[in-house]
């Protein structure tokens, strides 16, 4: 593709980055916001700074909208390329002030196409003009970054992680006016991040990217199955991962390969306990049998009181949405805690009962201690396995030893970060969606599930 | 007032003379220098710092023997005075500014390279994406961001171009009204036993060394506050 089209992004870049390869091939419309999502280290933010020209890619390929930034015999250096860039650190320039800041880029450009008055309105910059960078909060910073970048006028925004650096309540602060900026400009934009829930709220356009490679790229309502397509195909040239049980296990860290998990059978997701992904998993499974998937199984949440200590735990049961039990904290001052043994026995019978009735997945958010030891549910997830029903759990780290010597090999580990594991499981609900459409009225065997099933 | 007479006052013009002319100098050189040490990224940039660090270590009569042999008749520097018709550097006001900025140029780039290297690359990059040439960055947001560097190299120059005494006996003599700094100026009071005018230029040098030291402290606590 590395041909200039009117109206779209063209980009090819090709090298060695850090301790992988970048090899990337772009055609993105040049309208609208186009969101580059992947685990961290995955060179999505390469991507945007081989883009801008930051970063020089020999061989590399660009042109927007019909107009070439780079080819093979040709480099046009970053100042003067028609970009926006936020960083995702503000990078106010200390020794301006805001309004200085913001007029540095319009300064050169003659007539702007939105003027200083009015992204001062859309990103509410008004009582801010005066002050000193040093003196702002990081939302604001970053919402004077963005000004400054628009201000210059530019044909491309791109965005590299701007709200990766900021708390969860400053990010609520700032998406409203990414979401107004995308309302209000015609600006196409190219947006690098790791959180899918950001870019689910304003991006038109995907590209999903792992290990420097793009692995999907379409509008964002329908995206999740074409990353599969392509996934089949490329399936022969990704080296296996599998562990089996009796080899030391080799961790894997970001980024993984989504396509070594075999859905048909056991997907364990091996987490941090940092990354809370047990948290996830039940809040998304909730969701899907909220929004009619047949999803059985047990979650197990801690519950918190107002000051965020841990005071129990409690499980639910998936298909009926009921709360099985409470449990116990343990002891004074322990963090730890655990269901009961009749909490564990209604959660067994849970699971048992998702297995006749023959559900799509079974999900077991938790593969702790408990489970290892044989006190939790580990002989129903053995049963579910022997069904042919695809078991999703999460096995914090500490626990794998015990995870593989129960598995004896099916299981697939993987080390991952919570973002990635979101993105993965939006493809996964999408195929579980899929499969069911396709699924035969009576007793479908699961393994219908096996739309790219590892022989 | 005697002590004050037409002598010292001939030094001490002098030397401020001296170290003005070589303080200009030195931010003109060290800048582009000091640019170049803190971005380039080969083996030989430590070589070249290196090379620019040698007078910190080098005692002042070894280069200031080395700068004789250079600017003397023989050398290059005899060449050079042969344009306009003179027959060595040594032992002149010209030669004196060479060996000056030589001997002074570690103070001056060390701190503009740290601050060149301080402010990382992002203040660039951002620039850059704003559309401002590498020029216009330069003067917009590299030198005043480095500010701070320029004022503690200038002054470091400064003060040591006033304080250096070796290197000045060896390329430039006893000379008055020519190579007769202060330091020079106070050694020649002490041989020939005038105590007065010595005890004069010693509490002299003694202010100014403090209001320099003073300066920097100052110029550095309001870098920091700054920054904060």
């Amino acid at each position: 593709m590395r041909t200039a089209e009117p109206g779209r992004i063209n980009a090819a870049f090709r090298g060695r980055l850090g301790n992988f390869a970048l090899d990337v091939e772009l055609s993105l419309p040049a309208t609208g916001v186009t969101a580059v999502f992947g685990p961290s280290g995955c060179g999505k933010t390469s991507v945007a700074r081989c883009v801008a020209g930051l970063q020089r890619m020999t061989g590399g390929f660009c042109a927007v909208d019909g107009d070439i930034w780079q080819d093979g015999s040709s480099f046009r250096p970053v100042y003067q390329r028609p970009i926006g860039y936020v960083f995702q650190e503000a990078s106010l320039f200390p020794h301006l002030s805001v309004r200085r800041n913001l007029l540095f880029g319009a300064r050169q450009v003659a007539r702007a196409q939105i003027a200083f008055d009015e992204v001062v309105e859309l990103l509410g910059l008004a009582a801010l003009l005066d002050r000193s960078p040093r003196r702002l909060s990081g939302g604001e910073r970053q919402r004077v970054a963005i000004g400054r970048a628009l201000l210059s006028r530019p044909k491309l925004l791109l965005m590299d992680e701007p709200l990766a650096a900021l708390d969860r309540s400053t990010k609520d602060e700032i998406l409203p006016f990414l979401e107004r900026l995308h309302e209000t400009l015609s600006l196409p934009v190219l947006y690098i991040s790791h959180d899918m829930a950001e870019i689910e709220r304003f991006a038109d356009h995907l590209v999903l990217m792992e290990r420097g490679r793009v692995v999907g790229s379409g509008p964002l309502h329908n995206l999740h199955p074409i990353p599969l397509a392509g996934r089949r195909d490329r399936h022969g040239d990704c080296p296996p991962r599998r562990n089996s049980v009796g080899h030391r296990t080799r961790m894997t860290s970001m980024p993984i390969d989504f396509h070594d998990i075999d859905p048909n059978r056991v997907a364990a997701i091996l987490y941090r306990s940092q990354d809370d992904v047990d948290a996830l998993l039940a809040a998304v499974a909730e969701t899907l049998v909220r929004s009619g998937e047949r999803i059985g199984g047990v979650v197990q949440r801690n519950l918190k009181d107002g000051a965020g200590c841990q005071v129990g735990m409690e499980a639910i049961d998936l298909m009926t949405g009921r709360e099985i039990s409470i449990c116990q904290p343990l002891g004074s001052g322990a963090m730890a805690c655990k269901l009961d043994a009749a909490g564990l026995a209604e959660a067994a019978v849970a699971v048992t009962r998702a297995i006749a009735a023959d559900v799509d997945l079974v999900v077991i958010n938790k593969f702790s201690k408990q489970e290892a030891a044989g006190g939790g549910l580990r002989d129903e997830l053995a049963d579910a396995i022997a069904a042919g029903i695809p078991v999703l759990t999460a096995v914090p780290e500490k626990c794998l030893d015990a995870w593989n010597d129960f598995t004896g090999g099916i299981g697939t580990t993987l080390l991952c970060e919570r973002g990635a594991i979101e993105g993965w499981w939006l493809d996964l609900s999408s195929r579980i969606k899929r499969a069911r459409a396709a699924r035969p009225p009576a007793d479908a065997p699961a393994a219908l599930l096996a739309d790219h099933h590892v022989g | 007032m005697e002590i004050w007479s037409a002598e010292i006052r001939q030094s001490v013009l002098l030397t401020i003379e001296l170290a003005a002319i070589s303080t200009a100098i030195l931010l003109v050189l060290a800048t582009p220098l000091a640019w170049w040490l803190a971005h380039a990224k080969g083996w030989w940039t430590e070589i070249i710092a290196s090379v620019v660090a040698l007078p910190l270590v080098l005692p002042p009569t070894v280069l200031g023997f080395y700068l004789l042999v250079l600017l003397g008749p023989d050398g290059p520097g005899g060449w050079i005075a042969s344009l306009w018709g003179g027959r060595t550097l040594a032992f002149t006001f010209e030669g004196l500014v060479i060996g000056s900025v030589v001997y002074s140029m570690p103070f001056v780039v060390q701190p503009i390279r740290n601050a060149f290297a301080a402010m990382g690359e992002r203040p660039l990059e951002v620039a850059a994406t704003l559309r401002a040439s590498p020029l216009r960055t330069f003067w917009t947001v590299a030198v005043p961001l480095a500010r701070p560097g320029f004022l503690t190299g200038a002054v470091l120059g400064f003060a040591h171009t006033v304080g250096e005494f070796g290197l000045v006996l060896m390329i430039g003599g006893n000379i008055p009204g020519r190579t007769k700094v202060l330091s020079v100026a106070l050694f020649d009071y002490v041989e020939t036993s005038r105590w007065r005018e010595a005890s004069m230029l010693a509490g002299l040098m003694v202010i100014f060394a403090f209001a320099v030291i003073l300066t920097m402290t100052l110029v550095d606590k309001r870098a920091a506050r700054a920054a904060a």
